[in-house]
């Protein structure tokens, strides 16, 4: 009997939890636009939109940036990547999960320039970590880069 | 149609310009820093910040590191290092063993905390409640949990602007201090990082 109030006080506690951060229900985004210049459009699927600040980054999104365009990423686990005018970058696939212990982090540059500053992903995984271009494939520890395709 | 052919042809030789990648392990304040640079074609790795390395296509090897001009990289791609987001400021909290409670030490953070999102233009708030590993780990989850959670109610009365915080917990996975199963003080944390 008490086990039964008990795992029913713990039910109620957790649906309190939720209804609390409801406005944080849409937990598969995975990073924001902390810093935008110039004209950067994001497509997923078959929209496009122009790029602003504090923009939600979702996985498979391809980012573009014209000649006078510039972006600055924030990822969930504090992974920056910055990237410079006429480029292209597909965020591949982005997974930061530390309860299921569950580590991906997939970009490919097709063109163009970015830096690289790791987070807590790359402390925590990073075996998990592949900056892709056309010609290489760059893995990481602890580190910050700059990759140029031209 | 014949018209359609014929751009499309364009277009696919234009896609297969070929690029060269060139990757620089820039300074940076952690230690250790190292890249790998690997295709097809063989492996280089990168561990000293100012040295590149070049790949020409998947089936050359990336060539051998050779320290660049860090100054005139800087120059070369000025408006992109300029867009660099602003580094996260990360406080950390202290909690009573098994409770959430706040350590009174702890307590005298949150002001500071506030001030500091206050400062930035729509702050980011990760909250990430850790425990040590006394104990299952789905309890150490829960109770780390309630730990954010408890953070979260006294920053959220706080009405910061354009604000948007994130709750998480990680539970014993992440030990600021690595420990077997016992009790320790340094692992009963939330972690509140500011973007």
């Amino acid at each position: 009997m008490i086990s039964i109030i008990f795992s029913r006080t713990i039910l109620v506690f957790s649906l309190y939890l939720f209804f609390c951060f409801s406005a944080l229900a849409d937990t598969t985004f995975i990073g924001t636009v902390k810093t935008v210049q110039g004209k950067v459009t994001i497509q997923e699927n078959t929209i496009e939109f122009d790029a602003k600040l504090n923009d939600k980054i979702y996985e498979g999104y391809v980012i573009e940036t014209e000649k006078n365009g510039n972006i600055g990423l924030v990822f969930i686990d504090g992974t920056q990547l910055s990237i410079g005018p006429s480029s292209q970058v597909i965020i591949n696939r982005y997974l930061f999960s530390p309860k299921e212990k569950s580590y991906a982090f997939d970009v490919m540059l097709n063109n163009g320039s970015a830096i690289y500053t790791s987070g807590k992903l790359g402390a925590l995984s990073p075996e998990s970590i592949k900056v892709q271009t056309p010609e290489a494939t760059i893995g990481v520890r602890g580190t910050k880069f700059l990759v140029e395709v031209d | 149609m014949e018209l359609f052919l014929i751009i499309s042809v364009v277009f696919v030789v234009l896609l297969n310009i070929p690029t060269t990648t060139k990757v620089t392990l820039l300074p940076d304040e952690k230690e250790n820093s190292q890249i790998t640079v690997f295709n097809e074609s063989g492996t280089q790795v990168v561990d000293k910040p100012g040295d590149a390395v070049a790949v020409a296509s998947q089936s050359a090897r990336p060539t051998a590191p050779k320290a660049v001009d860090l100054e005139k990289i800087t120059l070369q791609h000025a408006s992109l290092f300029a867009i660099q987001p602003q580094k996260s400021e990360t406080f950390l909290l202290y909690f009573e063993n098994n409770g959430a409670d706040l350590l009174s030490e702890s307590k005298l953070l949150i002001d500071k905390i506030i001030a500091t999102a206050n400062d930035r233009s729509s702050p980011i708030i990760n909250i990430i409640g850790h425990s040590d590993a006394a104990g299952s780990s789905e309890y150490n989850l829960a109770l780390s949990l309630k730990r954010a959670t408890a953070v979260a109610n006294l920053l959220q009365s706080e009405n910061i602007k354009d604000v948007e915080y994130r709750i998480d917990s990680y539970g014993e996975n992440d030990p600021l201090v690595k420990s077997g199963k016992e009790i320790e003080p340094k692992n009963r944390r939330v972690e509140v990082e500011i973007w």
